[in-house]
């Protein structure tokens, strides 16, 4: 059977549009794949002139994206299958409303520009008109970037917005929070400092002049006494790239104590804003999540392949919950189960059978967010002895552990049950780094990775 | 001598057998190229992914780059970086530019291949995006340069289930115009490009059998991740071919040989077994 090239105008958006519409079709076909489609066709009907049945299925099958091209295959042939070639093909329509329309619209139209993620508009429109919505006045000026001043606007609008019931509008609160929180992860990732040697070599043709060491360069030219036009390349310094084998467990607290408010943050909040970014930095090493209260939730171990996304999306989520709402989600309705209390032991005892495990050749690191309020003024249980002991037993065998403290533990209400913990913490040689600041964590967090 | 032989312009002659699924591929990739469709080749190591590229770019007289593409390749290797000796010296202009490969075929107006592209980073797929679509990239602060209208891109990629792979981000799939599956060869191609790359042929057909039978299996075998591919039967059939005489009969041969030509490349992914264990499996039930 053979087909006219006109044939191909009518099966081309046919076959997108059913593409589209297939409930088994993960990758959706883009405009652009039509206009391959039609490219590909071409020599086939200029060596023939005409198409023939395997010209059409093989433009749809190598067009579509591999893990579609069976379904590709099977729709491409319904469609040829069950056309009678007889029959008129439907006419495009040019009249205006179908083409010409289109161009009018968009000309016409006043576009809106939201500052939130690709297909949702529909969500933040809706968020838009929501009386609770706070970003009336919402002027898209160009993005302040990244630091100090997008840790404060954070804190802000998480002080704002926390208070929200509505869930559609929360959920975009989320999205919109997720989105900031990445930017300050992918900074963070593209900083790797922990993957740059200490030691350094002559510049090579074709490295990336971000690892040129430009002070050590600069000593290194003036002590071979060069002038400026003496000046070579592999006068030039570099830190080297290594990879370093790396196993990091995030141990997070969410005992009740996380949840209370002081000044319209509490430390879930200080904890999670640090430990967003931070996973997602190092989500390509190997890492392990759990979360601890009276019980302990096992999220990952660093065997387990699973996408980040969905992980950041559920802690990000704890910023918005209340305990009750913690409960539910953690107990899994088994409401006699004690819940809240701080008992970070069985955290800890997995944390280091998982991380000692692991050959010491690897970096392995192991970052705790908590308030460290651990126990009451003056009284120091068994417990927490034994807490202690395995704190100690993981430094002494070579595991690096990074207390990430949130700034209330510090705050006059909660000192008094804190300042026990912190200064056994700080006996043990622990690293602490205050999670105040998203971005000033993150920098000293890079610094704690490099400094093995 | 050695600087003779760079001088001159070596042409490497490349035994492609045009057959079945690889006539196919070839008209595909031709067809994609000239129409301006960016095409990739996927399919399991050693099936002749960068070999039809090759072809393609011998047969159409462009000149062949390519680039293998793993964590560590950085855009500032693919695209080229300022030598800071001649920044101190002229400044940041062109002329203390050196251009990296995808720069240069994209001013030559060659064919580029990137091997293996799904082991690229995400930073590095990024700078992929605008000479594959636009045909042209910004050099900051020279400007823009534009592509030769000769310059085209091929893209290969192993399996996505392959150790080692990651996806392609959405917005490089989109560019990506054509996906063109190779997989292992029928019986009858296979034999004809071991045949066509084994210098002064002279085994019996049997043994032919045998090897391919014996290569054939490991892609049976459900415990290996990545089994041989037809260039481990073309290296088995070269020792085999030149030092036949040494052993009694061709079994004798085949079965020294195998072990050592076959474990190279195999990757097992059951590991209570080794790679050597399920090749002198293998070699036992197809040769008694």
């Amino acid at each position: 059977m053979t087909y006219p090239f006109r044939y191909a105008h009518w099966f081309i958006p046919e076959f997108i549009q059913r593409m589209r519409l297939h409930r088994e079709c993960e990758i959706k076909p883009s405009p652009r794949q039509g206009i391959n489609m039609g490219k590909v066709l071409l020599p086939a009907y200029l060596r023939q002139g005409y198409l023939t049945f395997n010209d059409l299925i093989n433009a749809a099958v190598i067009t579509s994206h591999l893990e579609c091209q069976n379904l590709a295959e099977k729709v491409a042939a319904e469609i040829l299958v069950n056309v009678d070639i007889d029959d008129p093909l439907p006419q495009p329509d040019i009249s205006g409303d179908d083409f010409m329309s289109l161009l009018k619209k968009a000309a016409d139209e006043q576009i809106t520009v939201t500052p939130y993620g690709k297909g949702l508009e529909n969500e933040m429109g809706i968020a838009a008109q929501d009386s609770e919505f706070q970003f009336k006045n919402y002027i898209n000026k160009p993005d302040i970037g990244v630091g100090p001043g997008e840790d404060e606007i954070l804190k802000a609008g998480i002080r704002e917005l926390k208070g929200i019931k509505k869930e559609d509008t929360r959920k975009i609160l989320q999205e919109l929070l997720k989105e900031k929180l990445l930017k300050l992860g992918t900074e963070f990732e593209r900083k790797k400092e922990w993957d740059k040697s200490k030691n350094l070599m002559p510049y090579q043709p074709g490295e990336d002049p971000d690892l040129i060491d430009e002070e050590r360069s600069l000593e290194n030219i003036l002590d071979l006494g060069r002038s400026i036009e003496e000046v070579r390349w592999e006068d030039f310094l570099m830190r080297q790239r290594q990879k370093q084998k790396r196993h990091i467990v995030f141990i997070l607290d969410i005992s009740n104590t996380m949840f209370y408010d002081l000044e319209g943050l509490n430390s879930i909040t200080y904890s999670i804003m640090s430990m967003v970014p931070l996973i997602y930095g190092l989500r390509h090493e190997k890492y392990s999540l759990i979360l601890y209260e009276s019980n302990s939730h096992i999220v990952k171990d660093f065997y387990e392949e699973i996408d980040v996304m969905p992980i950041l999306d559920d802690i990000i989520s704890m910023i918005f919950c209340t305990t009750t709402e913690m409960e539910k989600k953690y107990c899994h309705g088994f409401t006699s189960m004690t819940w809240g209390g701080t008992v970070p032991g069985k955290s800890l005892k997995w944390a280091y059978d998982e991380i000692t495990n692991i050959n010491d050749r690897s970096d392995r690191i192991v970052f705790i967010f908590s308030d460290f309020v651990l126990a009451q003024p003056g009284e120091q249980s068994d417990q927490n002895i034994e807490n202690y002991q395995i704190l100690e037993n993981m430094i002494n065998q070579g595991v690096r552990v990074c207390a990430c403290i949130s700034p209330l533990a510090k705050k006059s209400i909660f000192r008094p049950y804190t300042k026990q913990s912190l200064n056994d913490l700080e006996k043990l040689g622990i690293n602490m780094i205050n999670t105040y600041s998203p971005s000033k964590f993150l920098d000293e967090a890079n610094e704690f990775i490099s400094n093995k | 001598m050695l600087e003779k032989s760079i001088v001159e312009n070596i042409k490497i002659e490349h035994q492609v057998v045009l057959k079945g699924q690889y006539q196919k591929a070839y008209d595909l990739l031709r067809d994609s190229l000239d129409t301006g469709i960016t095409p990739c080749l996927v399919g399991p190591p050693g099936v002749g992914k960068s070999l039809l590229a090759r072809k393609v770019a011998e047969d159409t007289g462009r000149s062949f780059h390519e680039v293998f593409f793993d964590e560590n390749v950085t855009p500032s290797r693919l695209i080229g970086t300022f030598d800071p000796a001649l920044v101190v010296r002229n400044g940041r202009n062109i002329s203390s530019f050196e251009p990296g490969p995808l720069i240069r075929t994209m001013v030559e107006g060659g064919l580029f291949v990137a091997q293996e592209l799904n082991r690229a980073t995400e930073f590095c797929q990024n700078s992929l995006i605008a000479p594959l679509e636009e045909r042209h990239y910004h050099l900051f602060p020279i400007g823009m340069v534009r592509a030769h209208p000769d310059f085209a891109f091929v893209a290969t990629q192993n399996p996505i289930e392959t150790a080692g792979t990651y996806r392609l981000s959405k917005v490089l799939v989109d560019r990506i115009g054509s996906w063109i599956r190779l997989n292992y060869p029928t019986k009858e191609t296979e034999i004809e490009i071991i045949r066509e790359n084994t210098p002064a042929f002279a085994l019996p057909e049997s043994a032919l059998d045998k090897i391919y039978d014996i290569v054939n299996e490991t892609r049976q075998t459900i415990s290996l991740e990545i089994p041989a591919s037809p260039r481990s039967g073309i290296f088995l059939t070269r020792l085999v071919n030149k030092y036949f005489d040494r052993f009694e009969n061709e079994n004798a041969a085949i079965r020294f040989f195998a072990p050592a030509v076959l474990s190279k490349e195999m990757r097992v992914k059951d590991e209570t077994k080794t790679v050597n264990m399920i090749i002198e499996e293998i070699v036992e039930k197809r040769l008694g």
